[in-house]
C-alpha cells in the first residue's frame, strides 16, 4: 500500500482506487476492512480523526441503505460529490463485473468440493477479521468504561435475542443524551 | 449448486417467475434497501423469497452464499446476480442502482446535517451512545458467527490467526489473508477428500 505524504488532499481517482483494492480483499464483507480503511484514512493521510470515522460509521448504520453507506459519506466528506460517487462505483465495481462472470463459470462447471473448500477456510478467518473490527474500534472510540458497558451490554443483546438493531440503536442515541456514555 | 444464476430465460417457465424487467429490478432492490433500517438481509429474504417470490430459499442461501466468498458487500453481490438471471447485465445495473441511489443522497442529506450540527454536544452524545451499541453489534455478530462454526482446532485456530493478526498486531489484511487464506481453504479441501 502506497502512503501519500500527510497533508495531501484527498483525490477521488486516488479514493476510487484504494476502495477498489479494500474491496477486493474483503472477503466475507466491508467489515473485515474496516482496520485497514481506518489506517489509511486516519493514521497514514491523516484527512480524517478517529472520531470523525467512528461518527461516519455510526451514521452509515442508521442511514437507510446497506451498512456500506457511510463509505460514500467519508468521500462526500473528503472531496465532496465527486469523492462520494467516487468510492460508491469502487464498491460497485466487482458486483458488476467479477460475480456474474465467476456466477457463470459456476452454472457451466459446477465444482461444489473447491466452492465449499474455500468458503469453509476463509469464513473462519473472516470472522477473526470482524471481531478485530470491533475490537479496532472499541478502542479508538475514546469512550469511558460506561460506554463499554453499554457496548458488552449490546453484544449480549445480539447474542441473544433476533430484535432489529435500530431499537437498540435508537436506545444508544437516547442513554448518550443521558449522558451515559460519558 | 449449478442452478444459482442459469442463463436469462434458460429455466422452464414454470420454475422461474416472469422476470421483473430491468425497471421491476430497481423498485425491487430500491424497496430492499430504504427498508434497511438496522440490517437489509433480513429484508432482502422477506422481499424476494416471501413476498415477490423471486427466489426460492434454498436459491436465496446459495446466492447469498456464493456472494459472500466474492469480493464486494454481500447484498450487491445477491442483487447484482439476481439482477442477471432475470434481465441480463442491464438488470445487474438495476439491481445495484436500485440498492445504492436513494441510500446516497439520504447519506449526503445526513452528512450535511452532521457538517453543520455534528459538533453540538447534545449530538455527539447521541453519537457517542449509538456507536457505543454500533460496535457491541459489530462484536455480537462476530460472536455468534464463530458460535456458529464446527467446534474444531482448524476453525478455532484460524479465527485467533484473524484476530491476533488484525485486531493485535495490526498487520495489514492483505499479508494475513495472503498467508492464513491460502492455508485455510487447503485445511479445509483435505477435510472435505
Amino acid at each position: 500500500m502506497n502512503t501519500p505524504t500527510p497533508g495531501q488532499e484527498a483525490e477521488p481517482l486516488d479514493l476510487f482506487l484504494h476502495f477498489l483494492m479494500f474491496c477486493l480483499i474483503a472477503v466475507g464483507g466491508i467489515g473485515t476492512v474496516i482496520p485497514d480503511i481506518h489506517r489509511y484514512l486516519v493514521e497514514s493521510n491523516g484527512w480524517m480523526t478517529s472520531r470523525e470515522f467512528l461518527d461516519a460509521y455510526t451514521l452509515g448504520q442508521v442511514a437507510p441503505g446497506l451498512n456500506v453507506m457511510y463509505l460514500p459519506l467519508i468521500g462526500w466528506q473528503l472531496a465532496g460529490i465527486p469523492g462520494a460517487l467516487a468510492i460508491s462505483f469502487a464498491v460497485m465495481f466487482f458486483p458488476a463485473t467479477l460475480t456474474m462472470a465467476v456466477a457463470r463459470v459456476r452454472a457451466i462447471a459446477p465444482d461444489a468440493t473447491a466452492g465449499r473448500a474455500l468458503r469453509d477456510g476463509l469464513s473462519p478467518l473472516t470472522i477473526g477479521f470482524i471481531l478485530s473490527t470491533g475490537w479496532l474500534l472499541v478502542n479508538n472510540s475514546g469512550h469511558e468504561w460506561r460506554g463499554h458497558v453499554l457496548t458488552a451490554i449490546a453484544v449480549v443483546i445480539t447474542l441473544h435475542s433476533r430484535i432489529n438493531p435500530m431499537w437498540l440503536m435508537a436506545a444508544g442515541a437516547v442513554l448518550g443524551l443521558l449522558g451515559v456514555v460519558g | 449448486m449449478s442452478d444459482i444464476v442459469p442463463e436469462p430465460g434458460s429455466s422452464p417457465a414454470n420454475s422461474t417467475p416472469r422476470s421483473p424487467g430491468p425497471l421491476g429490478l430497481f423498485l425491487v432492490f430500491n424497496q430492499i434497501a430504504l427498508c434497511g433500517f438496522g440490517g437489509t438481509l433480513p429484508w432482502a429474504y422477506r422481499i424476494l423469497v416471501e413476498r415477490r417470490k423471486l427466489l426460492t430459499q434454498k436459491e436465496f442461501t446459495e446466492t447469498l452464499a456464493l456472494g459472500q466468498i466474492l469480493p464486494g458487500p454481500n447484498l450487491m453481490n445477491l442483487g447484482a446476480m439476481v439482477g442477471h438471471r432475470f434481465a441480463g447485465y442491464p438488470g445487474t445495473l438495476a439491481a445495484l442502482f436500485g440498492l445504492m441511489s436513494l441510500p446516497f443522497g439520504i447519506i449526503i442529506a445526513i452528512g450535511m446535517a452532521y457538517r453543520e450540527f455534528g459538533g453540538l454536544a447534545l449530538v455527539q452524545k447521541a453519537l457517542g451512545g449509538m456507536s457505543a451499541v454500533a460496535f457491541g453489534l459489530i462484536i455480537g455478530t462476530g460472536l455468534k458467527l464463530a458460535l456458529g462454526l464446527p467446534r474444531h482446532w482448524r476453525a478455532i485456530s484460524l479465527v485467533l490467526t484473524g484476530f491476533i493478526g488484525i485486531g493485535l498486531m495490526r498487520w495489514p489484511l492483505l499479508h494475513v489473508l495472503a498467508i492464513a487464506g491460502p492455508l485455510g481453504v487447503w485445511l479445509a479441501w483435505r477435510e472435505r477428500r
